[in-house]
Order: C-alpha cells, then sequence, then structure tokens
C-alpha cells in the first residue's frame, strides 16, 4: 500500500475514490470519523482525534459497502434520434436510443478502420524498391489496390487475386505469405524513406512464417501414435544421459583410486608394520646393505598445497595433518625441543626442511619403536635357549644386536613397547615371516 | 573494480606470486594503572616486508580484537594497517586480509599480542616491547587483473617501514640450523635401522639354533 492510498484513506475514508485529497498537512492532524462508522466504535478507535496509526480500511474500499443511494430525482429523458454513420460515404442514416443532453454521432463508428492508400510515385518506386525480381511495379500497384479495398485482409486479398484482376492484367496466383511479404516490404520501405513512425509497424519474415507454418503443420498432424513413440523416444534419450553420466562418474572414480594407487607404491614400498618385507627386488641388496629403502616407514603426509588455487600463508604449509597420532605429535615436540630446534621462519625453503625434518622425526620414532619390539623378541628367545644349553651364545658378527644405541634425539619419548601393543601372536607371526625372510636371502646368498 | 568481478578471464596456469608480510605487536608500560584497569598500549600491525605497498592488492585488513573490546572487529582499509589501543592482558589476534580481486578468499593471520617480557627495561616501560613474525602471501594462479596488481611495484607512501629484527639473518639461520638438525635426525635415523636390521638377524639366529637343537633332542629319542 503506498503512502497515498493510506493518506487517502485516513484523511477521507468516506471517500476513497476519486474525490480531490486535502493537504497532507491538515489530514494529519485531524481524523474525521468514518461515514457511517457507529459512533460507540469511533469512540473506542480514536481518542481526542489522536492519529491512529493504523488504516482504518484497505485501499479501494471504504469502512463498508455503501448502500444504495435511493434519492428520488427526476429520470433522464432518452430521445430516439436519426444518426449518421460517420465512416460510410453513402449518408445512410440509423435511428437509435440517445440521452437527450448527449447529442452525439453513432458511437460504433470508432470501431471502423479504414486502411489508407499508400501512394508512390514512379520516381518514387524506381529510387526506393530494389527488390525487383519477383514482382512488377504494375503487381505491386495491384496488390496495393486490394489491400485498400479488401482492407489488408490478406486471405481474402489471396483468394480473390485471381479474380479480380482486370482484362490486360495477368498476374499469376500468389499465396497469402507472398502477398503479406510484399505489401510490408513497401510498406517500411516508405515509411522510412518519409520518416512515418507508424505504431503497427508489422516486421514480416516470409521465411520464418513458413517454417513456422510447416512446424505447426507437422505437431498438429502427430497422431497418438507418433505422439506415443516420442514420449517413448524422450524416455530412452534422458536414461541415456543418466547412463552415460553414471559411467563419466565410475571412470573418474577409478582415475583417481588408480592415482592414488601408484602414488602410494612409491612412496610406501612395504607396509610400515612389516619391517622386512619379501619385495624379490630388494632381497639381494639387503645381506649387503641392511638400510634399505625399502625398509621405511612413513613419514608425515602433509597437505598438498600444489593444486591450490588462491592465496594462502606460507606457514599455514607447515601445520601437520590433523590425522596424526597424539603421540607422534608428542615425539615430535619432544625431538624439536631437545635439538633445541623451533619453527622456523617461513620462507619456502625452510619450510620444506622444516617438514621433511619432522617426516623423519616420525619415521626415526617409528623405527625405534620396532627396533625395541625385536630387542624384547630376542631377549625372551635367547634366554630361553640359555635355560636348555647355558653356554651358548649369539655368533660373533651379531653380538653388536645385544648393546642397545641410545637415541638422545628421542629422550623422553616414551618408547616402551607398551605404547606400540603389538598383540604377542601377532608379534610372533611377524617375526617368524622375519625369520622365513632372513632364510630365504641366505640361501641366495 | 567492477572490472576484477568479471570472471572472463580463467586462472594463469603455473603462475605463483609470493608477498612477504611482517607482522606482529609493538607494546609499552604506562609505569602505573590506569583507571580503567590499563597497563599497556599496544599497535597491532601487518606491513610488507619489501616496502612495496600492499594497497593496489589489498582491499582491507580486518583485525579481529578480543571479544571484550567494544567494536572488536577493526577494519582498516588504507595503510598503514595497524590497529592502536590500550588493555591489560594478552590475547590472540586475528588479522584477516581481504583482497581486491573478490575472487580471492581472504587470508587469515594470527598473533598472540604480546605485552609482557621478562626484560627488565621493557617491565618498567623504559623500551618497548616488540614482536615481530615473518611470513608469506602465496598467490597461486591468479587472475590476470589480479596479477597485474600484483606486480606493481608501488614504494609505500606512508614513510618506509624499517623493520625491527634482521629477517634476513633469521631466514639463514634458520636454515642453517634446520639442515643441520635434520643430519642429527638422519644419522639417527640410520643408526636405529641398522641396529633393527642386526637385532631381527639376531632373532634369526636364535630361532635356527632352537630349531637344530630340537631337531637333535628328536633324533636322540628316535634312537
Amino acid at each position: 500500500m503506498s503512502t497515498m492510498d493510506l493518506l487517502t484513506i485516513e484523511g477521507n475514508p468516506s471517500t476513497p475514490d476519486g474525490e480531490q485529497t486535502p493537504p497532507v498537512g491538515k489530514l494529519q492532524k485531524k481524523m474525521k470519523k468514518p461515514e457511517q462508522m457507529a459512533r460507540e466504535l469511533w469512540g473506542l478507535l480514536s481518542t481526542d482525534g489522536e492519529d491512529l496509526d493504523y488504516p482504518l480500511t484497505q485501499a479501494g474500499t471504504s469502512y463498508c459497502t455503501r448502500k444504495m443511494d435511493m434519492m428520488k430525482r427526476k429520470v433522464r429523458k432518452w430521445r430516439h434520434v436519426q444518426v449518421e454513420h460517420p465512416t460510410r460515404k453513402d449518408h445512410m442514416t440509423m435511428k437509435c436510443l440517445r440521452r437527450e443532453d448527449d447529442p452525439g454521432t453513432f458511437g460504433y463508428g470508432r470501431f471502423d478502420k479504414s486502411v489508407e492508400f499508400l501512394r508512390y510515385s514512379q520516381a518514387e518506386y524506381d529510387a526506393h524498391i530494389t527488390d525487383r525480381d519477383e514482382w512488377t511495379k504494375n503487381e505491386t500497384d495491384y496488390l496495393m489496390q486490394l489491400a485498400v479495398k479488401y482492407s489488408r485482409r490478406f486471405v481474402v486479398m489471396a483468394d480473390r487475386y485471381l479474380m479480380d484482376q482486370m482484362d490486360n492484367q495477368s498476374f499469376e496466383k500468389r499465396s497469402v505469405d507472398e502477398l503479406k511479404a510484399r505489401f510490408y516490404y513497401i510498406q517500411e520501405t516508405f515509411n522510412k524513406v518519409r520518416n512515418i513512425d507508424q505504431e503497427d509497424e508489422c516486421m514480416f519474415d516470409a521465411s520464418n512464417e513458413e517454417r513456422r507454418r510447416e512446424q505447426l503443420a507437422r505437431l498438429l498432424s502427430r497422431s497418438q501414435k507418433d505422439i506415443e513413440e516420442e514420449q517413448q523416444l524422450e524416455n530412452e534419450m534422458s536414461k541415456i544421459e543418466a547412463r552415460k553420466r553414471e559411467r563419466e562418474k565410475k571412470t573418474q572414480d577409478l582415475q583417481k583410486l588408480m592415482t592414488q594407487a601408484s602414488v602410494s607404491n612409491v612412496s610406501v614400498p612395504s607396509t610400515p608394520h612389516t619391517p622386512l618385507s619379501a619385495s624379490p627386488s630388494k632381497r639381494k641388496s639387503l645381506p649387503a646393505t641392511p638400510i634399505s629403502a625399502s625398509l621405511n616407514v612413513d613419514g608425515i603426509k602433509y597437505h598438498d598445497w600444489s593444486g591450490h588455487t588462491g592465496p594462502s600463508v606460507r606457514s599455514q604449509r607447515m601445520k601437520l595433518p590433523s590425522t596424526l597420532s597424539v603421540k607422534k605429535h608428542r615425539a615430535i615436540d619432544c625431538a624439536l625441543r631437545n635439538m633445541k630446534a623451533d619453527t622456523p621462519t617461513a620462507t619456502e625453503e625452510n619450510v620444506e626442511l622444516f617438514n621433511e625434518l619432522r617426516s623423519d622425526i616420525v619415521r626415526l620414532y617409528e623405527e625405534a619403536l620396532q627396533m625395541f619390539n625385536l630387542q624384547y623378541e630376542m631377549h625372551s628367545t635367547r634366554i630361553s635357549i640359555q635355560q636348555s644349553n647355558p653356554s651358548y651364545e649369539l655368533p660373533e658378527d651379531l653380538k653388536g644386536a645385544l648393546s642397545v644405541p641410545s637415541i638422545p634425539i628421542l629422550s623422553g619419548v616414551d618408547l616402551s613397547s607398551g605404547t606400540n601393543p603389538t598383540p604377542s601372536r601377532k608379534k610372533r607371526a611377524a617375526a617368524i615371516e622375519q625369520g622365513n625372510v632372513l632364510r630365504k636371502i641366505k640361501q641366495k646368498v | 573494480m567492477n572490472d576484477l568481478e568479471e570472471k572472463t578471464v580463467t586462472r594463469m596456469k603455473g603462475t605463483t606470486v609470493v608477498k612477504p608480510v611482517v607482522y606482529g605487536n609493538v607494546s609499552r608500560y604506562f609505569g602505573k594503572k590506569s583507571e580503567n584497569g590499563h597497563t599497556h598500549q599496544w599497535t597491532v600491525f601487518v606491513k610488507p616486508f619489501d616496502n612495496c605497498c600492499m594497497s593496489p592488492f589489498v582491499k582491507k585488513v580486518v583485525f579481529r580484537l578480543h571479544a571484550d573490546y567494544n567494536d572488536h572487529n577493526r577494519t582498516v582499509t588504507e595503510p598503514p594497517y595497524e590497529v592502536t589501543e590500550t588493555g591489560w592482558g594478552e590475547f590472540e589476534v586475528l588479522i584477516k586480509i581481504f583482497f581486491v580481486d573478490v575472487n580471492e578468499k581472504p587470508v587469515t593471520l594470527t598473533h598472540l599480542l604480546k605485552l609482557f617480557h621478562t626484560d627488565p627495561d621493557i617491565t618498567l616501560g623504559k623500551k618497548p616491547l616488540i614482536i615481530e613474525h615473518y611470513d608469506e602471501v602465496i598467490f597461486q594462479e591468479p587472475y590476470p587483473l589480479f596479477h597485474k596488481l600484483l606486480m606493481e611495484k608501488k614504494r609505500v607512501t606512508c614513510g618506509e617501514y624499517k623493520h625491527h629484527y634482521d629477517h634476513e639473518t633469521f631466514k639463514k639461520n634458520d636454515f642453517e640450523q634446520m639442515k643441520s638438525v635434520h643430519k642429527q635426525v638422519e644419522s639417527a635415523l640410520e643408526t636405529v635401522r641398522h641396529f633393527k636390521v642386526l637385532t631381527a638377524r639376531a632373532i634369526h639366529a636364535l630361532q635356527e639354533h632352537e630349531k637344530e637343537s630340537l631337531d637333535a633332542m628328536n633324533d636322540e629319542q628316535v634312537d
């Protein structure tokens, strides 16, 4: 509801439509009781002529429906008069009822539209009409005459086209579209030349019209069977599309899996919990250089920033992944403290090095855990052997395994086997597996 | 900047622009407690490291202070990007940098506002406490128009920034330290791995021996 509506209602509720609206300042001061509102109700609503902050009625309607005005008045007189049809040239008169005070002409005359004759000289025609292949000037003139005669009813014009010709004319039969196209082309051209801005300017595109008719004819001439078939085809089409999309999704998923697999194959040649895997390519190198790449345990998998777009902060790249376990977190913190290393200034090389460093700390932690587990295993086996055969000792070259090296970097980190609780059965199996591997290696050597 | 909002062009593949920044705070002790309990005046700031003006590509910087401050989101649209306040406690300030290119998400730096230090001169308010951090904002594959703005080399207008710390040396020292520490870890890793294999082989030898003696016992029993 616009403000004006509101003002109208508030200020003059009895006459919401049509009557003069009082000036804004005045009507806001004092409000009158709407017509026909009960005095009691008005008394409840308004106290001391204060403004109501809500409208009493909706726009366009008064407080209640107006009662019919049954005032007695004199009836206006009507006459039966003769009027002339304004557009008829033959001065035909007709009779109709008119009110006394209305001199009036024939009212329906305004619905009559006469078509003006579009006139042009030979010179004008020659100068402006460039499209003369299909139509001669004579035929064009004839078309214009017909247009006036039949008030541009092109269907009629086409129908009468051959019949209305003079004896000396012999124009071929034209279709409705052809007539229309020519007529509007001529009209448009001369309107442009004469700078006439015609309201009912019609842009007629004959070829488009033709196609439209054809399409419509096809659409309307479909049989029930055709419609059913089309519906069926549409359904099939959507099914095919859906299947295609599904297939694409599947291949994408597969590709993703494959890339993931290839990445993890490269970086993790063996699983971290079986330290001596039976990877055939590594067997040979194992006894000669026991520290082999195949023994590597996982470092830290940092967030991959290479595919990132947009701005980011360098120090953000030093963030440890949230999946990292609390124990590893603690190990890293402890190791960094032991080595008095702090988070470095965030340059590219520092960040890379720092990340690699922490990755290696995690590796060291994992390796140390595994080593201590193996130590435990070794000692328990050795003790059980020595119980039956006290004179038994390890071979000379393996005696080094008895002196546990200290790892100052990890001092303060809990490395007892309790932190890495492997069920003894599993441990046993792992040890046997290691034994098998080593036997195989020995055989090879 | 309407032209930047149009996504008519694609990101520049393989292009990365790095903008080093320094952020931190300066604080000074009043020497006494003021009526409202505040003891320090501090200024938290973010500034370019290389004295190349940031205004061509930075739309605004929002400093989010502790919620106790009224109007605790302070927006600074013009350099110098800093907020000066008084207070009595340390808290974490979020520094959010918005860029001119609306397609780029803002980046956030966090800074723990420092007021207290063990140095007696600083504690007594004779010297201001200055904390600075070096960081880098990396723009990966910016849009070409934004790239142009990033590459604009405009000297800062509001006086050159003098950094209180020699970040270049820090960088070098940190790198050297990282390298030496990394070497320590690597050598330790090598030792542990070596020892782990040795242990594994010892276990194997022990198991072989166990088996042999068992076999021998079995043989004796058969005899």
